[in-house]
């Protein structure tokens, strides 16, 4: 049941971020063309690909955790004992889970409530529809977590013998 | 203690985003020497220059929140927090320099001040920021005409978009980091700026012609946390108060000394200051802005008022 | 105060990156943990959210998702095969022409795309079968595409000074772009040396493969992906685009090329759109997460401590790079390249800076020293796709790639003591004084 619903979560992500980062492409390109070929620069271009990148990130980034393709380093976690390792694992877990609560479900909430009143100065969008994405990438990765504590698959590894890098 | 003044020592953070050798950073250093002797050393202040601790938009947020107490930012910025702040935006809102400071020195300015109270900060005193002006590599701007076809780097707002193109040019928003080489390759015909972009960032190397349209005049802003504010004694506001309208008054000067030398130095390297503008054709040309201020129900009551102070400023020369 | 913050910095950072927290939450950990010995728990809590979001609010910082994906497209084939083939025109009568044919194309390749991986699997992929069929050891071909990979890296367009150009507080994109040419080139010539006297001690000849019919028509068909190169270095030096969109401009040319070439059905698209989300959202989230430290190490004055720290141990500005040098192949060898850049500009930046060096320079002694990382056990990444892409385990490509670590160390070397191969391009081109 839960693995239905992360996979269903996965793909809704993955679909909603790739069609974004095409957009983001396609409003990139039409940000050149409306300076040379129609002489008249866009003026909601440069801040709707900045805020763009923030969400694509937040949501994106925060499945990535569940696809374990942070980069992170077990060289140590690995010479543990198997029941060691997993108790670690849960720990980390936890650890993940603390952090998104504190940090980017209540200091996101705290900068949202903040920020509705501010306007962005091309789009004129409250600031805080922005600083959303932090408090929902939080919930979303407390889920994740969360859901990995309860179905006990520890036992993958993060993404540390994968490529990340550029 | 009978004394207002509290026995401890209160150490409060202070942002900008200017580099140490500016002269705003001298005057908020002078700001908080005065605030730390006229209280006796129990108000100190611990300066965060170079935009450490974030852009200026982050700045004022954190002043809203309370992580920073002060911070000194373009009234540009502010535009996003209290609409009444986009009025200074609007090319030829002020007659000229007397106008400017009248107002700035009137009630309307502490009015303006507080309209974010209830976003968590206000505005405690200005600091000079200059004046813009139209600076090109070919032909001097004197008059509308000169300004046909010119293709115009401004900052990337609607404002200065509108504005640039009402007063005859072709707008090219851009960041102000990328002006310098975007002038010599001749992206831009030029651009607009006070008199120290010539020298501080070289765009007097490219940029020979500078061309006093005096289109407008942008204060910077010292803003302060509300709820520390109230935090604070009568006393100690009333110190802090004074400090910082001495410090306005100490930026006047330094300020009028950094444009009169950056004047000197652009002289050298080559540029010519055109003082013969037809300001009236321009401030006609941007009537069309005027006439929406007006519509506007944020920004009318604070325009008619200012405008006012037009009037007063003319029956007094 | 910054003694303090910076033990905790360390101790906190160390022992989440030891049990395996991710690099971005190890970070993020460490520096909140450090708040709340600075700043009252609110103020803390609302900074790091803050910054964590702020920090990837970048016009500039989007070139490094769209050359991302420039590199995934670019990396279906037709591209590099046409790379390959231009490549053969210079080496083809060298001994062991293919493995010099595997480092130009490397080089060319990473003339147009951004990475080190998209290069070594492109390239790769051209050259190790054809090197296996002429009997080249498979370790020595792995450890020639491997060894070169890096170049893609420094030589522009490259993400890294994009990064890089946003933690050392704006240093010009087009000035540290053209800084890389000769670096670059200069780590592609070490290679090559290298893999001249080991294939001649190898007894590995030239090839028939590297044999050119017709150089004109080999060039002919190269010259639109090579156009690439105009668009993206001549575009952003011109002033015609910004980094960012000459990237997009980019992307839209590399997918009209492959289409072209038919090596990229639309079918695929989704997919490669997929592969670099997953790539971009893994990079920014250690790029806002990292925005936090640089906050936090601003408020307690930690660079400027290590800076005194370090003055106090010798002035002699020599002694004073070869020390950071040593320290920075260190972390390159466990880190790899983009979080080490995140996190260590803020510390050593301002220290050259105190003794009058140039960021420019300094970005590239930087990224050059960390590249060395990227093809080092254990987290190099392009030694990761090298050696899965030239089908032999990591422990077997690192005998072969000994000498190769000391050629590029040579190279860094060069690039530490002479300024000028870093700044002579960008005065040139009048993006410095
Ligand atoms: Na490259
Ligand atoms: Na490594």
């Amino acid at each position: 049941m839960i693995e239905k619903i992360n996979g269903g979560l996965g793909k809704i992500i993955m679909f909603l971020s790739s069609v974004m980062f095409g957009l983001m492409v396609l409003v990139a390109i039409w940000q050149v063309i409306s300076r040379y070929v129609l002489n008249a620069p866009s003026t909601f271009s440069e801040e709707f690909l900045r805020y763009s990148l923030i969400w694509v990130t937040m949501i994106g980034g925060a499945y990535a955790f569940h696809l374990k393709k942070h980069i992170a380093i077990e060289m140590l976690v690995n010479r543990f004992s198997a029941a060691t390792q997993k108790r670690v694992r849960q720990l980390v877990q936890l650890f993940l889970i603390v952090f998104a609560l504190l940090v980017m479900v209540y200091g996101g909430i705290q900068l949202v409530s903040l920020t509705l009143s501010q306007q962005t100065v091309s789009l004129g969008i409250p600031m805080g529809f922005v600083y959303l994405s932090l408090p929902i990438s939080g919930l979303l990765i407390t889920w994740f977590c969360l859901t990995e504590l309860l179905t006990g698959k520890n036992g993958t590894t993060q993404g540390s013998d994968e490529p990340i890098d550029l | 203690s009978p004394a207002s003044l509290s026995t401890e020592k209160t150490t409060l953070r202070l942002a900008h985003n200017m580099n140490e050798s500016h002269p705003i950073h001298q005057s908020l250093l002078h700001f908080a020497e005065l605030a730390e002797e006229k209280s006796e050393g129990a108000l100190t202040f611990e300066i965060f220059p170079n935009g450490q601790l974030g852009s200026e938009r982050e700045a004022i947020e954190l002043t809203q929140t309370g992580a920073v107490d002060a911070t000194k930012v373009s009234a540009t910025a502010l535009e996003s927090f209290s609409p009444v702040y986009a009025l200074f935006s609007i090319p030829y809102l002020f007659d000229g320099a007397d106008h400017y400071y009248t107002v700035m020195e009137s009630d309307i300015a502490t009015d303006i001040y507080d309209s974010t109270a209830d976003n968590g900060f206000f505005g405690l005193t200005y600091y000079d920021a200059g004046i813009r002006n139209m600076y090109t590599i070919g032909t001097p701007i004197l008059a509308p005409e000169d300004l046909r076809g010119l293709k115009i780097r401004v900052q990337p707002s609607e404002t200065a978009i509108e504005m640039t193109r009402l007063m005859g040019g072709a707008p090219t928003p851009m960041a102000f980091g990328e002006v310098y080489t975007a002038l010599q390759q001749g992206v831009i015909d030029g651009t607009e700026n006070n008199e120290t972009a010539l020298t501080s960032n070289n765009h007097g190397e490219v940029a020979k012609e500078y061309s006093y349209t005096e289109h407008a005049i942008v204060p910077d802003l010292l803003i302060f946390n509300q709820s520390r504010w109230e935090s604070f004694s009568p006393e100690e506001q009333r110190i802090l108060k004074e400090a910082a309208l001495e410090s306005s008054e100490f930026h006047k000067e330094l300020w009028a000394a950094e444009t009169a030398e950056a004047i000197a130095r652009a002289e050298e390297m080559g540029v010519t200051f055109h003082e013969d503008v037809d300001k009236a054709a321009f401030r006609a040309s941007v009537d069309p802005m005027h006439q929406q201020v007006k519509q506007d129900p944020d920004l009318a009551p604070f325009y008619e008022r200012i405008q006012e102070m037009r009037k007063e400023g003319h029956t007094n020369d | 105060m910054a003694l303090l913050a910076g033990i905790s910095l360390i101790v906190v950072f160390l022992g989440l990156l030891l049990l395996g927290v991710p690099i971005a939450i190890s970070v993020a950990g460490a520096s909140i943990v450090t708040m709340f010995l600075i700043a009252p728990f609110d103020v803390a809590i609302f900074t790091s959210a803050q910054k964590m979001v702020t920090g990837i609010d970048s016009f500039t910082l989007l070139a490094v998702p769209f050359f991302l994906l420039t590199g995934i497209i670019m990396n279906q084939g037709g591209i590099a095969l046409r790379l390959v083939n231009v490549a053969k025109l210079f080496t083809g009568k060298l001994p062991g022409s293919l493995a010099h044919t595997n480092i130009v194309g490397n080089m060319l390749f990473g003339s147009i795309a951004g990475s080190s991986v998209a290069s070594a699997a492109a390239i790769g992929k051209v050259m190790n079968p054809l090197q296996e069929k002429e009997g080249y050891d498979r370790k020595f071909s792995a450890a020639v595409n491997i060894a070169s990979a890096p170049t893609g890296l420094i030589i522009p367009p490259t993400g890294l000074f994009i990064i890089y150009s946003l933690v050392s507080g704006g240093t010009s994109v087009a000035a540290l772009f053209l800084a890389g040419y000769l670096p670059g080139i200069l780590w592609g010539l070490a290679t090559l040396v290298v893999a001249f006297f080991i294939a001649k001690k190898k007894g590995y000849t030239t090839s028939s493969a590297t044999k050119v019919e017709s150089p004109l028509k080999v060039i002919w068909e190269a010259i639109p992906s090579l156009f690439l190169v105009i668009i993206i270095i001549g575009g952003i030096i011109g002033g015609l685009f910004t980094a960012t969109e000459a990237s997009a401009v980019a992307i839209v040319y590399a997918l009209l090329l492959s289409f072209a070439y038919k090596s990229l059905t639309l079918r695929q698209l989704p997919g490669i759109f997929k592969e670099a989300v997953e790539l971009t959202v893994v990079i920014m989230f250690l790029i806002g997460t990292s925005a936090m430290l640089s906050l936090v190490m601003s408020f307690t004055g930690i660079p400027s401590a290590i800076s005194s720290a370090i003055l106090a141990l010798t002035d002699n500005p020599i002694l004073i790079l070869l020390l950071i040098n040593v320290i920075l192949l260190l972390i390159g060898i466990v880190m790899d390249v983009t979080p080490a850049i995140l996190i260590f500009t803020p510390i050593f930046l301002p220290v050259v800076m105190e003794f009058g060096m140039d960021p420019v320079h300094f970005g590239v002694i930087l990224i050059v020293n960390l590249c060395i990382g990227n093809i080092t056990p254990p987290g190099g990444s392009a030694l990761f796709v090298g050696s899965t892409i030239g089908k032999v385990k990591i422990e077997e490509v690192i005998r072969p790639l000994l000498p190769f670590y000391g050629a590029v160390i040579v190279v860094l070397m060069l690039v530490t003591m002479f300024p000028f191969l870093s700044t002579w391009l960008p005065t040139l081109a009048g993006l410095m004084e």
